[in-house]
């Protein structure tokens, strides 16, 4: 490159924008390959050599997935888990998160990081431990008992980002609203709700796709069929199966992915001033 | 309304103490200001009186009740912050009808009350607009409709206008002083801005260090400064401070030059520190000789900027005739005006 194109006010950007086009062909390949496959019939999915695109497109794979009886039962656990684990995460992450950022107590640091040490502890680790546990208790195959498991993984990570949220909302506007009358309550749920929704949405985001995607909690704690999700549903296809199907599972693989993409779409706007915080600037 | 009363009010961060026990009593009705430099405890004795700070030591009584421990919303009072803290997701009608919602006043009391403040304010065109959409005098004059809306028994103000620029901050203060003028509502104002305490304060706290140096009504402080702090806090430019020794009724510097002392004072005999403010220096053939140094005409007056041996020395003229710098001018107080402090206490002797 010549010095006087690299001097130009947008060279800058061309190294940056080749990397953003090397990560996004090595992550949107294989859902690129995946989409494809979808769409072939069972012979052409395992032609060699294999088709780019889809000779005959053909949707009969999605109709075999909507058709199999256990997948509506798949989806709605699916659903409910992620939803359920994150609305109980906000549940408990909103007040701590705000009681971090706003009070000043004895042993809070370590007390918050311990909350955070919670998360580093690798989920494996907890596997057998827990499982027992609920076995002996009789706990297994609890769809609440999952739900709770699920939770209690993102409920740091809540935390966490809610007391940050909180904490560049500028404590003058809550000082405001005490001189006006409002108590600590009111101050939550007319202020700093509305005022950190960008940041809620954020957190709510990064739960659902967690939960969404867990394999291991459910597959261990819930090994019943019934209890299970798209993930276990997905998985157990794979080693259950005579012959794997690769279209026939693609179509499911897009079909459990829909939920989260969608759910990127809906809040991507909050979703990235959410992460960027300060946003609240009056 | 209601009358404020401080008495030897304490306030100590942990084992730090900032305030040392102040006593003011701020009579129903009255605008009072507290000034002082930056740090000296203004805005935690504001914040004291609005029930956002715990008091460590001492009273606060508003309106005869004694409100320690009283949370902020059962004091009545309402607070204007520096930097305006208005609702940002709220409309401007929403900001000031926040505190009639939380009163759970019906739909046509708080639009009554919000109408009433906004016509006050000139706020009616404004009032669907968001605070992000505002200038920042508008903002300011939210946060006072804000204010106003509630009927406070007091308004507190810190520092309200020091985000203005310097056109705006000399409206805004006309404004506030009018609204006071109409609303009668007892006020306490902080500010650092000296001629902001001067012009719209009934009486003035000077404040320094968590202590109070001195209370008073704007000119009583001009005129009858306790002590040295304040006679240097209060006026623009700062009074000159002389050092020397009152001796056989005359003011003598260390070069032994000489200055005429009050008759009142001309029986001292010690050390001591002269004071005299620049607007009160004349030029006069027998006076103090000075060598200019910088000259700042403004249109009205001149500002001058002279030295008399190592020491730096401020006169205001207002005649059209300019010294050049280097110029030796003479120079003679009005001794009318004349103030002497301790050199050791630096209280004003008379
Ligand atoms: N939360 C706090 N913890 C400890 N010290 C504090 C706290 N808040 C204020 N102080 C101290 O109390 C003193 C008075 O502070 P204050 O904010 O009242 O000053 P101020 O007069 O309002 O100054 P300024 O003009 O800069 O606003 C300062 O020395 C400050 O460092
Ligand atoms: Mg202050």
């Amino acid at each position: 490159m010549s010095a006087a194109i690299s001097s130009g006010p947008t060279t800058g950007r061309a190294p940056a924008i080749l990397m953003s086009l090397f990560f996004a062909v090595i992550v949107l390949g294989p859902v690129a390959w995946a989409l494809a496959t979808s769409f072939k019939t069972e012979v052409e999915a395992v032609a060699v050599p294999p088709t780019l695109w889809p000779n005959k497109a053909t949707l009969e794979n999605y109709f075999k997935v909507f058709r199999d009886q256990s997948f509506a039962r798949d989806f709605f656990n699916s659903v409910i888990y992620a939803v359920g684990a994150v609305v109980l995460a906000l549940l408990v992450g909103i007040p701590a998160g705000y009681a971090a950022a706003r009070f000043t107590f004895k042993g809070k640091r370590a007390l918050m990081l311990v909350i955070l040490a919670t998360s580093m502890v690798p989920g494996v680790a907890l596997l057998v431990p827990t499982y027992y546990l609920l076995d002996t208790v009789g706990l297994l195959n609890s769809g609440i008992v999952v739900t709770i498991i699920l939770s209690a993984r993102i409920i740091p990570q809540t935390v966490w980002f809610i007391a940050n949220f909180v904490e560049a909302v500028p404590v003058e506007i809550e000082e405001s609203a005490f001189m006006d009358g409002a108590n600590r309550f009111e101050i939550i749920w007319n202020l700093i709700l509305p005022l950190i929704r960008p940041g809620i949405a954020a957190v709510a985001t990064i739960g659902i796709v967690t939960t969404w995607n867990d394999y291991i909690t459910v597959a261990v704690f819930a090994p019943d069929v019934a209890k299970r999700t798209l993930q276990v549903a997905l998985v157990n296809q794979v080693f259950d199966a005579v012959g794997i199907s690769w279209s026939y599972m693609m179509a499911f693989v897009v079909i459990a992915s829909m939920p989260v993409i969608l759910m990127f779409g809906l809040v991507q706007k909050w979703f990235i001033s959410g992460l960027t915080a300060g946003a609240v600037k009056g | 309304m209601a009358n404020v009363e401080l008495q030897a009010v304490k306030k100590a961060y942990g084992n730090a103490p900032v305030i040392h026990g102040v006593t003011v009593d701020i009579d129903d009705g009255e605008f009072v200001t507290l000034v002082g430099p930056s740090g000296c405890g203004k805005s935690t004795l504001l914040r004291m009186i609005a029930g956002l700070e715990d008091i460590s030591g001492g009273q606060i009584r508003i309106g005869g009740r004694t409100v320690n421990g009283v949370p902020p919303k059962e004091r009545d009072i309402a607070m204007v912050f520096q930097n305006y803290a208005l609702y940002p997701h709220m409309t401007v009608a929403e900001n000031m009808g926040f505190s009639l919602k939380l009163k759970k006043a019906s739909r046509d009391e708080r639009d009554a009350g919000v109408k009433r403040a906004a016509e006050i304010l000139s706020l009616t065109k404004l009032l669907d607009r968001y605070p992000r959409e505002l200038s920042g005098g508008q903002r300011q004059r939210v946060a006072m409709g804000r204010a106003i809306v509630r009927d406070p028994q007091v308004f507190l103000f810190d520092e309200p206008l020091s985000n203005l620029d310097a056109k705006l901050r000399v409206q805004m203060r006309t404004e506030i002083k009018e609204l006071h003028q109409r609303l009668k509502t007892t006020t306490v104002y902080v500010t650092h801005d000296q001629v902001e305490a001067m012009t719209m304060a009934d009486k003035i706290v000077v404040m320094h260090d968590g202590l109070v140096e001195q209370i008073g009504a704007p000119l009583d402080l001009y005129n009858h400064p306790a002590n040295m702090f304040v006679a240097g806090f209060i006026g623009s430019p700062a009074m000159n401070f002389l050092k020397g020794r009152c001796e056989n009724g005359r003011f003598v510097l260390e070069d032994g030059s000489a200055l005429p002392l009050p008759a009142s004072l001309q029986h001292l005999s010690s050390s001591a520190v002269y004071g005299v403010r620049p607007e009160h220096l004349v030029r006069s053939d027998d006076g103090l000789a000075l060598t200019v140094a910088v000259v700042e005409p403004t249109g009205a007056e001149t500002q001058v900027i002279a030295r008399h041996g190592s020491q730096s020395i401020v006169c205001i003229f207002r005649d059209s005739e300019l010294p050049q710098p280097g110029e030796t001018i003479r120079v003679r107080p009005d001794v009318a005006r004349v103030h002497v402090f301790d050199e050791s206490e630096g209280t004003r002797l008379s």
